[in-house]
């Protein structure tokens, strides 16, 4: 017996229903899941706009391809795996960095702080962006989701090793491209 | 120059995955070695900076947009019928006469406690609108005032397709209990719950709880798909478990 938690078996349990026949279980996923796969999008991506589009492409795959989903790993799990194949994808499509979208700022800071904090930002993601997206992935994964070395390593289809390698490469050449803030 | 173990230690401790001794033995060497101890600052602070950056929403109609671009009549023609469906549209009069052989049994069970004890498999079979049985396993109960059997059986269903697995339990109990059934929701199904008490039963999706106490006896069903299915057996009283045992019925 898996030991899932109660809301990966709710979410097994919605798959299946949604196979059965009942496609409208598929919306309770879609209600639960979609801020917190396009938070990752955005991360990965920077813009808004394509990142809800990635979000949107998501979900419409992941229902195309439900009968391919193995329950022994978490729905979420394969969620992020599509996410990720997405945003490789996308970025190889992509030709230009665009701006960071006005969407994205903060409107509660004064304005000396927004520029200040927006220009801290816009630094940061435009250091994550010019990592290679085999470095990106799993540092934004690892510290904004908190995923484990193994949870990585089912995600993203590598060794834990590798996932490491990665993580520590990814790191170093984060921590040059932001010398002048750290 | 920094070590290659030391450099793996400090990531580790950025990843939040060092352990005390690990964190000790990094403590020390970062204390004598100023090129570490830079790095580890330098990797420290790159993490703080990647925290401060918010997390955004999307737009209000993402949700819509998604939900209108799914088809949801795809997997409507896949709804298949359960074994119960079948049992109930197709085997009507089977079931009808499964119902009246589990009464009838029932009833001799309450008339005659001792048949419990030479339990005919073949009767199960019919209790449990199984077209053939077979003892799996038999789980010998003896604990801190819970005693007696559970025996576990697997069979074909009225659908040549699907199998049965099946928990016949006989419990005598100076108090009440609860016995837990878990499965794997992924390939089995829960069916039913045969007995002729009132017995309090609870279920999650994983698992099913029955509540009992004194001379209990009664049958759970299950389906799947497969051929075998892996069941987690716990008895707890007032909330300590005095029992569990993995049963893989092949």
């Amino acid at each position: 017996v898996y030991l899932y938690k109660e809301t990966d078996r709710e979410d097994i349990n919605l798959v299946q229903e949604c196979l059965g026949g009942n496609g409208r279980s598929y919306d309770a996923l879609v209600e639960k899941y979609h801020k917190t796969i396009f938070r990752l999008a955005v991360k990965l991506i920077r813009d808004f706009d394509d990142a809800e589009e990635i979000t949107q492409t998501v979900f419409v795959k992941a229902y195309e391809n439900l009968r391919s989903y193995n329950s022994k790993y978490k729905f979420f799990s394969w969620l992020y795996r599509i996410t990720i194949n997405e945003t490789i994808n996308y970025g190889k499509k992509l030709k230009h960095n665009e701006a960071i979208s006005e969407e994205l700022e903060s409107d509660n800071d004064s304005p000396d702080e927004i520029t200040e904090t927006n220009e801290l930002n816009s630094t940061i993601r435009t250091a994550l962006m010019k990592l290679d997206t085999i470095y990106r992935i799993p540092i934004v994964l690892k510290h904004f989701d908190g995923y484990s070395y193994k949870e990585l390593s089912e995600i993203l289809n590598i060794p834990e090793k590798t996932v490491k390698s990665r993580l520590f490469t990814g790191r170093q050449l984060l921590k040059n491209l932001l010398k002048h803030r750290v | 120059m920094i070590d290659k173990k030391y450099l793996e230690l400090i990531h580790k401790d950025i990843d939040k995955v060092i352990t005390p001794r690990e964190k000790v033995k990094l403590d020390n060497y970062l204390k004598n070695n100023p090129e570490a101890e830079e790095l580890y600052h330098e990797l420290a602070k790159t993490e703080e900076l990647l925290d401060t950056l918010p997390d955004v929403d999307p737009t209000e109609n993402l949700k819509k947009r998604i939900m209108n671009s799914l088809d949801y009549n795809k997997y409507a023609q896949n709804r298949k019928r359960s074994i119960l469906d079948g049992l109930f549209k197709r085997r009507r009069p089977v079931f009808a006469l499964g119902v009246v052989a589990a009464l009838i049994l029932i009833g001799l069970f309450i008339s005659n406690p001792n048949l419990i004890t030479t339990f005919d498999q073949k009767d199960v079979a019919g209790t449990m609108g199984m077209r053939s049985a077979e003892q799996v396993e038999m789980l010998d109960i003896e604990i801190e005032g819970v005693s007696g059997s559970i025996q576990v059986i697997k069979g074909s269903g009225m659908e040549s397709s699907d199998y049965s697995f099946g928990f016949s339990v006989e419990l005598i109990s100076s108090g009440n209990y609860e016995l837990e059934i878990a499965f794997d929701p992924s390939i089995t199904t829960f069916e039913e719950i045969i007995s002729h008490d009132n017995l309090v039963t609870d279920r999650r999706d994983d698992a099913v709880m029955i509540n009992s106490g004194g001379h209990s006896f009664y049958s759970v069903l299950f389906s799947s798909e497969e051929r075998s299915g892996v069941f987690n057996i716990t008895i707890f009283r007032d909330g300590a478990e005095l029992y569990g045992q993995q049963v893989l019925v092949k």
